[in-house]
């Protein structure tokens, strides 16, 4: 109670200061009037009696102070003087203030940045209604899984393979026989389809929901109503929500989008509700526009023969998630649904005798469909480190200016201490300065990164894809930049604070002014300036790696010829162009975009290439015999003159021509790691594979091309021609063309051509292959930029290091060195002395830099291409870049203290 | 001014506890009131009193409120609050006790031992 009490009183004083001050001075002048009144009324004339009570009274400023200590203010009142004080010297050095200040904000701000990353890509839940009560389903099966399908599958550690897509009728099965879950949902993030708005074309990200995903989710609609149980049924329109972000890019925000009618893939869709701006799905990273009833798949995303894959029972592809109960534990549940899962696939998948029955897995829902954190973990951990390292470096600058300017304060420090404050006393008003710094510089430090945090990752969009994740600035990445903000100020505070506390104060007194006699020689900054350059060559090295990563990735040969080559996507709609149609189209368009003026050849393919994407399919050489064993290449159904286009050489046979056509024989071209993988040691113009349910002949062998990225090698690749492929294929598909010259007026007359033919056909995606090329080593190059970036930063910051202590030194020395010169001391020779150590000191922090470099750079090493973690080039240019850079931070205090009158230097002081 | 006693240490808390328990006081009339009650045998320091009042107000012992002096001047004024009274009565008892035990002692002649 008393504890209570004190703290009340305490509180009430703190925060209202200046009420405190003014009632205690009206309190005690009313004590001295009244004590005067009766003087005066015993007969002291008024003058003597003023006198005579405020001599009894004794000092008024000296009874606040006590009063004020009685209420417990005294550290409060001790901090503020210090605050104050503090302020005062900071103002004082403006130079020392900034510079101090610009290196902490450097680093505070690039951690923040990174930071706030790393809190959307790996850590913030989805933005739902209690995310952790969230399970995602998955399934674990032994080597043969079996599945057709379409979604991500992993190998599992054992051989097996995980993966999270279910098929519908198994969901449905999840969904009515649970009682663990208060709600069973699913979704499927189904890409891009062409919504028609008011006329106009145009691509929408989309996904498609199941009736309870809103009530699984639990999120309220900004404006009109979410899809319910209602939308479901094929008796009505299809209905659409939005997200706020198309609402506000297409609409302008207008409510009138209620009831507004578009078309999706050519089929007739309302627009009933408008999303939260915070809601963007269930996917980190990716921002679905519309979400659409599950019942539209076929429309919006149409798969195998018949498009619809609603009742396939085993086409695994729609997600799944559940709302835990509460009181049910993630285990009891995943054994329930188990159960369910395992009854439904006896029942619906007997024949598969082949396939390893899945086991059910219930993993985290909070972060949704995460692929963000698998992708991005790595990366971010590694920039994390360099930022740390930028913060370390930024520390030893600021404890070394810190300490030059201790050091020209010694004399006031020793009188503070004379006059009998106390060690702990004068460390604390030295660490208050320190962290009033370090606040200075975390501020500055949280609006850069707040600034910077979106700039990284839109390093990694291209003209036609957005970032792949967006900063998150919230509470907890304040909180941390907080955190390291205090932890920077008190760790660069120490050093000074404690030699402040070794200081032997007569002897400190007795000195003339002259800086640090009577110190332990390791306080004088030495370490620090060592420090900082360990931490620069970790840099240095770090950032040659990466760097030698990128040129090897960009110097590997491709394989074709990309120059001149331009992109684009067009995706005729399976509602509109059915079956052959969709053939007749995309052949249509090819030979009216080869035939545009400035156009040299043209020509299509379904996957990208280096676009990132995998792609391999079966394939059997032996066609007589059932295969014994799985083995698969890649693939790409592309159109005519495909080789030609892309500057791929044909070494024997021929290439795709016009007499190739649906009703004629298969035919496929293959290239040099085919031949060697499936036809060991042949030519085989004429043979024949089995490619699923497909004899292909082979008509030609081609050269290797890099594929999927730049890192992969060269692998087996099979082409077959888009024409005689399957009806029910579907996808956007990519269009090359080889320009004559390098101008962006053929785009233009390539979308005319493509509009005489289509009007609502977008073309999308347009860029040239070389952008292409380049994206796929965006996050490379990012890493090159930045750890460029850090490491100039930190050898910058590093020689100001080195120059400061040899400055401090000559300074301190200039005596010795005008009496070593005053008795004949060659001047190249103190020139020498000066820089020998200063070169001492990089060397030393080079050695243990190096050496830190060798035992972390493996952790890098997955990022690296076609260099080794310890790789001697690098480590010796990085070596060679330190010392030439140290010693010419060393060279200007070396070069005046050779040039020193040894007149002038014996009178110094 | 006839010779005065000065206040022994650690018992100002308890006169002050005292002074204000009689009725509400401003700081000065605590001064006076004391000094009246010892028929002006006790000075106190006037610096000392309040540094004492404001750390009984923050232990909780008094409390304060602004109002009317005598001479209808702006005043702050004490009083005793529950935890004051307890403290006082905790006081005196020991206080009394302790004088008994002193004078006691000092009350000995050498055929009582």
């Amino acid at each position: 109670m008393r504890f209570a009490a004190r703290a009340r009183s305490w509180v009430r004083a703190v925060l209202r200061h200046a009420r405190l001050q003014r009632e205690m001075d009206e309190e005690l002048r009313f004590h001295i009037e009244a004590y005067v009144d009766d003087l005066v009324q015993a007969g002291v004339p008024a003058a003597e009696a003023r006198r005579r009570a405020r001599s009894e009274f004794g000092s008024v400023d000296a009874r606040k102070e006590e009063c004020r200590e009685a209420l417990g203010l005294r550290l409060v009142d001790e901090l503020t003087g210090d605050l104050r004080y503090a302020w005062r010297q900071l103002r004082r050095s403006p130079a020392f203030t900034a510079v101090a200040v610009v290196s902490l904000a450097l680093g505070i701000g690039a951690n923040t940045a990174i930071f706030s990353l790393m809190e959307t890509a790996l850590w913030r839940s989805i933005p739902v209604h209690r995310p952790e009560q969230l399970r995602l389903f998955s399934w674990v099966s032994g080597f043969n899984h079996g599945g057709n399908g379409s979604g991500q599958i992993n190998r599992t550690a054992g051989g097996g393979y995980t993966s999270a897509p279910f098929s519908y009728p198994v969901f449905q099965e999840l969904q009515r026989q649970n009682n663990v879950f208060e709600t069973v949902f699913a979704f499927k993030p189904t890409g891009r389809v062409t919504a028609v708005i008011d006329g106009n074309a145009e691509l929408l990200g989309s996904i498609l929901v199941t009736a309870n995903f809103y009530k699984g989710v639990g999120v309220q609609p900004a404006l009109g109503r979410v899809l319910g149980a209602t939308d479901a049924s094929d008796a009505t329109e299809a209905a659409a929500v939005i997200s706020d972000g198309l609402w506000a890019r297409r609409f302008g925000r207008d409510s009138s989008v209620i009831g507004k009618r578009i078309s999706v893939n050519g089929t007739p869709v309302t627009i009933v509700g408008v999303n939260p701006p915070e809601f963007t799905g269930v996917q980190p990273g990716a921002h679905p526009e519309i979400f659409l009833p599950m019942r539209l798949q076929p429309i919006v995303s149409p798969w195998g023969e018949n498009a619809s894959v609603l009742a396939d029972p085993d086409f695994w592809w729609v997600l799944v998630f559940g709302r835990l109960r509460p009181n049910v534990s993630t285990a009891q549940a995943e054994a329930a649904l188990d159960v369910v899962l395992q009854r439904a696939v006896r029942a619906w998948l007997p024949d598969r005798i082949d396939r390893d029955p899945p086991r059910l897995a219930l993993l985290s829902g909070a972060r949704g469909l995460d692929r963000l954190s698998e992708d991005f973990s790595r990366p971010l951990l590694v920039l994390f480190s360099l930022v740390g390292v930028v913060l370390l470096i930024a520390c030893a600058n600021v404890a070394n200016l810190l300490l030059a300017r201790a050091a020209t304060r010694q004399r006031e420090i020793s009188l503070r201490r004379a006059l009998g404050a106390g060690r702990w006393r004068v460390a604390r008003q030295l660490l208050t300065e320190g962290l009033v710094l370090a606040c200075l510089g975390g501020a500055a430090g949280i609006l850069l990164g707040y600034w910077i945090g979106d700039a990284i990752p839109s390093l990694l969009a291209t003209s036609w894809t957005r970032a792949p994740f967006q900063a998150a600035f919230n509470w907890r990445v304040v909180g941390f930049s907080v955190a390291a903000t205090t932890a920077t100020g008190i760790l660069f505070s120490l050093a000074p604070a404690w030699r402040s506390a070794c200081i032997e104060i007569n002897a400190a007194l007795k000195e003339t002014g002259r800086v640090g006699v009577g110190l332990p020689r390791w306080s004088r900054g030495k370490p620090l300036a060592m420090c900082q350059a360990a931490l620069s060559i970790l840099l240095l090295i770090g950032a040659g790696l990466f760097a030698r990563s990128l040129w090897n990735l960009t110097s590997v040969s491709l394989g074709f010829q990309p120059d001149r080559v331009l992109l684009f996507a067009l995706d005729p709609p399976r509602t509109r162009y059915p079956d052959a149609q969709r053939h007749a189209i995309l052949d249509q368009l090819h030979q009216r975009i080869a035939a545009v003026p400035g156009v040299e050849r043209a020509t299509l393919s379904s996957r990208r290439v280096l676009g990132g994407e995998r792609g391999r399919n079966s394939v059997h050489p032996d066609i007589t015999t059932p295969p014994d064993q799985p083995r698969s290449a890649w693939f790409n159904d592309v159109g005519h003159d495909f080789f030609e286009t892309m500057g791929i050489p044909i070494l024997h046979g021929r290439s795709f021509n016009r007499l190739d056509r649906q009703t004629s024989q298969p035919v496929a071209v293959v290239n040099q790691r085919f031949v060697r993988e499936f036809f060991p040691g042949e030519t085989p113009l004429g043979e024949v594979f089995r490619n699923g349910d497909r004899i292909l002949r082979i008509v030609g062998i081609v050269g290797d091309t890099r594929d999927r990225d730049l890192r992969t090698p060269f692998p087996p690749t099979f082409y077959r021609l888009y024409l005689q492929g399957s009806l029910a294929s579907h996808g956007a598909m990519t269009f090359a063309v080889r320009t004559a010259a390098d101008d962006g007026n053929v785009v233009a007359a390539i979308r005319e051509a493509v509009r005489s033919i289509d009007g609502a056909l977008p073309m999308f995606d347009v860029r040239t292959q070389n952008e292409q090329i380049a994206a796929t080593v965006s996050q490379e190059r990012l890493f090159v930029t930045l750890s460029t970036a850090f490491a100039l930063l930190a050898v910058i910051l590093a020689a100001v290091g080195v120059y400061g202590i040899m400055a401090n030194t000559v300074a301190r020395r200039t005596n010795e060195i005008g009496i070593r010169i005053a008795l004949g001391a060659r001047r190249e020779r103190v020139l020498w002395m000066i820089l020998r150590e200063a070169a001492l000191v990089a060397a030393i922090g080079i050695a243990v830099g190096v050496a830190a470099a060798m035992m972390l750079t493996r952790y890098i090493q997955s990022m690296l291409f076609g260099v080794k973690p310890v790789d001697p080039p690098t480590i010796a240019a990085a070596v060679l870049l330190m010392l030439v850079v140290a010693l010419l931070a060393g060279w200007l205090p070396a070069r005046r203290a050779s040039r020193l009158e040894p007149m002038v230097a014996l009178r110094h002081e | 001014m006839s010779k005065q006693a000065d206040v022994l240490q650690g018992t100002l808390d308890m006169l002050i506890l005292k002074a204000v328990s009689l009725g509400r006081l401003h700081g000065y009339g605590v001064l006076l009131r004391i000094q009246q009650i010892s028929k002006d045998r006790l000075a106190i320091l006037q610096g000392s009193l309040y540094p004492a009042l404001y750390r009984l107000e923050h232990q909780g012992l008094i409390a304060s409120e602004w109002g009317e002096s005598e001479n209808n001047r702006k005043a702050k004024y004490y009083r005793l609050t529950p935890a004051g009274r307890r403290r006082l009565e905790q006081s005196a008892r020991s206080w009394n006790e302790m004088t008994d035990i002193i004078g006691t002692i000092l009350g000995t002649r050498s055929e009582e031992v």
